[in-house]
């Protein structure tokens, strides 16, 4: 089966977000979410789309080659 | 050769169900073998009760209990150890295999043998000492700094995404998602307003009179109720007197005293704030207010106030 490239992208997006908010929380670094969080649900949703694509083309080069 | 005729109805008028199988011939000189030793049972993700990875589901099936009663416990510790418990079901959901097609718990006969089961249920039993212990010591009066509720979060949502890059090979977990947009509203709600969720007090009324300066703390948080910090008769020393004020699922009002220059910040999620020239409301709101004389005052009030779920008056 074929790696989700769309779903890994919403990963290590996830894992950079917990990382920042680790960061926020230890006082290491005061980020401001008012922007990270929108730029984040804006990537989240690129790669839900981008998956959906990917998965969509993935089923037609099966479908031709089981013709 | 015999001339007995060959019967095709053994019985003949009795449904086929009825009629039992005939009897197989055994050779009577092999002795009866011991039974084989049970499988050992294994600890698997369930795929029938599967709400969130089947980690409740696949105790359930180990443990031979209701999954209700293990999620019941798991957000009743996910409660008491300030997100502790969350971490220790992101780890069971990395470290416990899924269970193959058909599995319906106990043994692990024909199931995948990709992890030893007794692994997981150490790391999991494990987890979940090392969270009882942090909540048992947190009541006892030990000098002990705990991290914030905020430090466990994040590592679960860390965890969450180590998570769906491994599961990424079957495609999108929607499970995983949910649990990522959960955590990350709950640390992003924290974040943007300075809200601590780990109230001084909960449920009922919380109402405090402050005379003296130093009977004053820095903040004053409560959930699930009414809070009340009156500062009307205090003696507001010289400098900058900082308040910070909280409240989750309730309403929060601050009596200031009089004729001394103050400056608020209100941040309001899903609720309400007003103030002497401001009013803060709607989703996720910000104000901040400044007094007249506040910069140049020798006696001055900062105050912060957070309202979720709720509102909040300053008077």
């Amino acid at each position: 089966m074929r790696y989700d490239l769309g779903a890994a992208l919403v990963g290590l997006i996830v894992i950079a977000l917990g990382a920042a908010f680790l960061l926020d929380a230890l006082d290491v670094a005061e980020l401001r979410f008012e922007i990270v969080l929108p730029i984040a649900a804006i990537a989240v949703g690129v790669a839900v789309i981008l998956s959906a694509l990917f998965r969509g083309r993935d089923r037609a080069t099966e479908h031709n080659t089981a013709q | 050769m015999t001339n007995e005729p060959e019967s095709t109805d053994p019985a003949p008028g009795l449904p086929p169900e009825d009629i039992a199988p005939p009897p197989t011939s055994t050779p009577p000189t092999e002795p009866a073998l011991p039974p084989a030793p049970a499988a050992p049972r294994r600890l698997y993700r369930s795929r029938r009760d599967d709400w969130l990875g089947g980690v409740a589901g696949g105790l359930a099936d180990y443990f031979d209990t209701d999954p209700t009663l293990i999620r019941i416990a798991f957000v009743v510790a996910a409660f008491i150890s300030a997100g502790v418990a969350v971490v220790a079901y992101v780890v069971a959901w990395i470290v416990i295999p899924e269970a193959h097609e058909g599995f319906t718990g106990g043994t692990a006969d024909g199931a995948p043998r990709r992890r030893s089961g007794a692994t997981g249920a150490l790391i999991w039993g494990g987890l979940l000492i090392v969270a009882g212990t942090l909540v048992l010591l947190s009541q006892l009066d030990l000098d002990i700094d705990f991290p914030p509720w905020e430090v466990g979060l994040s590592v679960a949502l860390i965890l969450v995404g180590v998570l769906m890059l491994i599961e990424a090979r079957r495609g999108f977990n929607g499970g995983l998602l949910t649990l990522a947009v959960i955590l990350t509203l709950l640390l992003g709600l924290s974040s943007v307003t300075n809200f601590s969720f780990g109230a001084d007090s909960a449920f009922g009324d919380s109402s405090h009179v402050v005379r003296r300066v130093d009977d004053l703390e820095d903040e004053y948080s409560h959930a699930f109720g009414q809070l009340t910090v009156d500062l009307r008769q205090l003696d507001v020393p010289q400098g900058t007197t900082t308040l910070e004020m909280s409240v989750v699922f309730g309403n929060g009002e601050l009596f200031l005293p009089p004729d001394i220059p103050h400056r608020i910040e209100a941040d309001s999620v899903f609720g309400s704030i007003e103030g002497p020239d401001m009013d803060a409301q709607g989703v996720a709101n910000s104000r901040t207010y400044t007094s007249p004389g506040y910069e140049e005052a020798a006696r001055r009030l900062d105050i912060r106030m957070s309202v979720v779920f709720g509102s909040g008056r300053i008077r």
